[in-house]
């Protein structure tokens, strides 16, 4: 082989083997977790990180018995790399297991055309009390993946990390951002049960700007109390930020921003989820039984009372009012109403309890019962001091009460008895009685009990009884119109006296129609029709009628075949009365319904 | 014809008929109201409360509840929340001398009463005048004045009978009617607007429902409002002296 050959060789071995880097360059795959321990029930987050331009299949997760996943989706963006911008795409799932128990991972496959990448198994330990593998963590916060990484970050601590039950903790979130418009939607401390906290606040006037490693960031701080109720250690956490990132072309900008962002200007607008996955550990220890005084409530924190009246006389049966103002660096949930001592010569409402944010008001109710009190009660609050670690009873003075006016002690309050005043003795003669005051004894029956609902008025029934006089009045003009025409218009009158009558006697005559004689039947139906018409066209009752009737209604156009019928009825009465010829039972159904039907018509025509 | 109306009538009453209350099976609500005033003896005012609105949850009431109910705000010191008690009260026995008393004797015990309307003294007494009649009795006071005056009516302007003054009888009837419906109205205005401040020591009326909304004036425990209108937890509500402000919802008791 000569030098040449050896040469080519040499460069081709050396154009290869720079391909084959630069594919390695290409495209970098790594699965990490944000904890590899944890507990039942809590989920940590699973993170596939692509780094290479990229035209992958979206994963698929193995089966893994006693894992549930959940995709939070997919996030993509540029970041530079020692010096070299390249494209970062991120998976994210979230998982967790009920159980206890080691799981693996993985491998998971990842599909880019015809090249499958591998991403390395992990392995999670789930086990019951079981603290965040601090390593894995150390490693997701040290070596962050996201396009945002190192731009935007978390950092989170706690004003103590030994505190009693019931005493104010602080959680601090500060979250820094290289000068990108941050909305923070939600912070998740991840901890369920056991403790009670406010919201966090952030004061725009705590932000303030800070150098780390060469670069200014925008420090945002996001504040809370919390207290825990019970004792235990507890991990406040992984802390988890949701916001929307933006980032403005304008205002400041970032020291290593290019020159060509600058002037040209770049906007990215992305919703990210920060975590910060070192928990926050607290220890919860018990308030020390020894020294609780009696009328100790559970109060924590270092706390004044401020205690005044708001009358220094008042009579026997007056009530005065003291109000007890706590306030103080502490947990003020805890704090309830100072107890009352010794309130003999008094009659103690319950007291009432308002909370105004950075105070307790607590009102105490007093009724003055014997003449002899010379001062209100003495009040005492007691709470326990974190900062001493000691119980303390503030006891505040007395306040003077000057009973005015003469009178007998009113032992208990004066009732009632059969609704007459009992009256207090005078204790001296010719001064005025003065009576006691109170409210009458309870009633010993429930009464009459009906609905609760009083608005009877916008009840049917009521609307009902409510319109009849509207009815009754629309019927009553009706009903006098008709009696007017009825007065003066006789061939009215008429109509209605006919339609009443053959309304009976057809009646008769139906009655008869399938049992009676034939005689009788068409009896009924020959005075039915005789009283009709003579009653319908005022004609005297008599023999004429059925050709008065005729020659009536011929004058009327187009009524013949009305006549004919008329006359056919009267002609089959005179026959099947007076003769022995016997009619079918159709014959009689026929002279019925004719008989109806004439009478139903002239009774709906207007001649 | 007679038939037909008949039907109709028959039919119609059918379907307008009043709703009865809904008796519940299971809570004997006699046997609640004892157990109450058991509570009551011995000093446990929550429960007997809570054993009273037991019977109130089941859509029944009566004066006497809310009357017994009222004492037990009287010695928890509650004084709105007892005469809120006792005005319902008075929607159901308003003659009682045992509720006047109390009712009287808590409005004493306000840190501030109601301030002047500045109202008549003729329209105040007018107002007023059927203050001793129940909301229902009122209402069928005038339900029945009104049928009564209808029949009337009828009678003399339709049929024609009886119509010796009937003018002069008919417009005093209107006026009577007219000068009735005005504290019927009244009553019925207080149930479906009517308000008492509940709230333990005063509440702030402000004019924007916003926390942190100007104060336009203070309300004080017992005071009786207005309902002009609700907006999510605030209620706008005119004051007696006819001041208006918006407070939070929780500080007010609604009559209805």
């Amino acid at each position: 082989m000569n030098k040449k050959s050896l040469i080519l060789i040499v460069i081709l071995m050396l154009l290869f083997s720079g391909k084959e880097t630069a594919k390695a360059m290409d495209l970098r795959m790594r699965a990490s977790l944000s904890a590899g321990k944890t507990s039942p029930g809590r989920q940590v987050a699973l993170l596939f990180t692509i780094q290479g331009k990229v035209n992958i299949e979206d994963p698929r997760l193995p089966f893994v018995e006693g894992l549930i996943f959940r995709d939070n989706g997919v996030s993509s963006g540029k970041e530079t790399v020692n010096g070299v911008e390249t494209e970062t795409t991120i998976y994210t799932f979230s998982v967790g297991a009920a159980k206890a128990g080691t799981y693996h991972i993985g491998p998971v496959l990842f599909k880019d055309g015809k090249n499958v990448y591998i991403a390395e198994p992990l392995i999670l330990e789930v086990s019951k009390g079981a603290q965040a593998d601090e390593a894995a963590v150390t490693k997701a916060q040290a070596k962050p993946s996201s396009p945002l990484a190192g731009r935007i970050f978390l950092e989170a601590r706690l004003s103590q990390e030994k505190v009693y039950v019931n005493q104010n903790v602080e959680i601090r979130v500060e979250l820094f951002s290289d000068w990108m418009e941050v909305m923070v939607q939600e912070i998740n401390d991840s901890l369920t049960g056991g403790y009670i906290s406010g919201k966090y606040t952030c004061d725009v006037g705590e932000s303030k700007v800070i150098e780390r490693d060469g670069t200014k960031f925008a420090r945002l701080l996001f504040k809370k109390s919390a207290y825990f109720i019970e004792p235990g250690v507890f991990d406040l956490g992984p802390l988890t930020m949701k916001c929307d990132v933006h980032r403005k072309a304008t205002g400041l900008l970032n020291d290593n921003e290019s020159f060509y962002s600058r002037f040209i200007g770049k906007n990215e607008f992305r919703s990210a989820e920060l975590p910060y996955g070192k928990p926050l550990k607290v220890e919860v220890v018990p308030l020390p039984a020894k020294g609780r005084p009696q009328n100790f409530k559970g109060a924590v924190g270092d706390f004044t009372v401020e205690v005044k009246a708001d009358r220094q006389s008042a009579a026997i049966g007056e009530s005065v009012t003291m109000t007890m103002v706590i306030s103080g660096d502490g947990n003020l949930d805890t704090v309830s109403a100072p107890a009352v001592k010794d309130a003999a010569g008094f009659m103690a409402y319950e007291p009432t309890v308002q909370r105004l944010g950075d105070r307790v008001v607590a009102q105490q109710v007093l009724r003055v019962q014997s003449p002899d009190v010379k001062e209100l009660p003495q009040i005492e609050f007691s709470f326990f001091s974190p900062t001493s670690n000691e119980y303390v009873s503030l006891k505040k003075a007395p306040l003077t009460l000057t009973v005015t006016g003469a009178g007998t002690a009113v032992t208990s309050l004066q009732w009632r008895e059969e609704k007459k005043e009992v009256p207090v003795a005078p204790s001296q003669p010719g001064t005025k009685e003065k009576l006691g005051e109170g409210i009458v004894y309870i009633k010993d029956a429930p009464g009459r009990l009906t609905s609760s609902r009083l608005d009877v008025y916008s009840t049917k029934g009521f609307l009902f009884i409510a319109g009849l006089p509207f009815l009754m009045l629309a019927g009553a003009v009706v009903a006098k119109k008709k009696l007017a025409r009825i007065t003066v218009d006789r061939t009215y009158l008429a109509r209605i006296e006919a339609s009443k009558k053959a309304k009976l006697n057809l009646a008769k005559a139906r009655s008869l129609a399938n049992r009676g004689p034939d005689k009788e039947f068409y009896d009924q139906i020959f005075k039915t029709m005789q009283e009709y018409l003579s009653t319908r066209f005022l004609l005297p009752e008599g023999g004429t009628i059925k050709e008065n009737t005729q020659a009536l209604l011929c004058q009327q156009a187009g009524k013949e075949p009305l006549a004919e019928e008329i006359e056919r009825i009267f002609d089959e009465c005179y026959i099947y009365k007076f003769t022995p010829i016997k009619p079918g039972e159709e014959d009689r159904k026929n002279t019925m319904a004719s008989a109806d039907k004439i009478i139903k018509y002239i009774n709906s025509a207007r001649f | 014809m007679r038939k037909t109306l008949a039907i109709i009538f028959f039919s119609l009453f059918a379907f307008f008929a009043a709703d009865s209350p809904a008796e519940d099976t299971e809570l004997n609500p006699e046997k609640a109201f004892y157990r109450a005033n058991i509570d009551y003896e011995a000093g446990n005012y929550d429960k007997a409360l809570d054993e009273y609105s037991k019977v109130l949850a089941k859509g029944l009431a009566s004066g006497n509840i809310y009357y017994n109910m009222g004492n037990c705000y009287m010695k928890k010191g509650r004084v709105g929340k007892a005469i809120f008690c006792y005005e319902k009260s008075a929607q159901y026995v308003p003659r009682d001398s045992d509720l006047l008393s109390n009712r009287r004797y808590a409005k004493a015990l306000m840190k501030r009463p109601d301030p002047p309307s500045g109202e008549i003294k003729a329209l105040k007494w007018l107002l007023s005048s059927l203050d001793f009649l129940s909301m229902k009795e009122a209402i069928y006071l005038a339900l029945l004045f009104f049928c009564a005056f209808s029949v009337y009516l009828i009678v003399t302007k339709v049929f024609r009978v009886f119509t010796a003054f009937s003018n002069i009888a008919i417009t005093v009837m209107s006026l009577v009617f007219v000068l009735l419906l005005v504290p019927v109205a009244k009553k019925i205005h207080y149930y479906e607007k009517g308000a008492i401040v509940t709230a333990s020591l005063t509440t702030d009326a402000r004019y924007e429902p916003l926390k942190d909304a100007t104060v336009h004036f203070t309300l004080y425990e017992g005071m009786t409002v207005s309902i002009l209108r609700k907006k999510g937890d605030w209620a706008k509500v005119r004051r007696s002296d006819g001041k208006i402000g918006w407070v939070p919802g929780d500080t007010i008791d609604i009559m209805k």
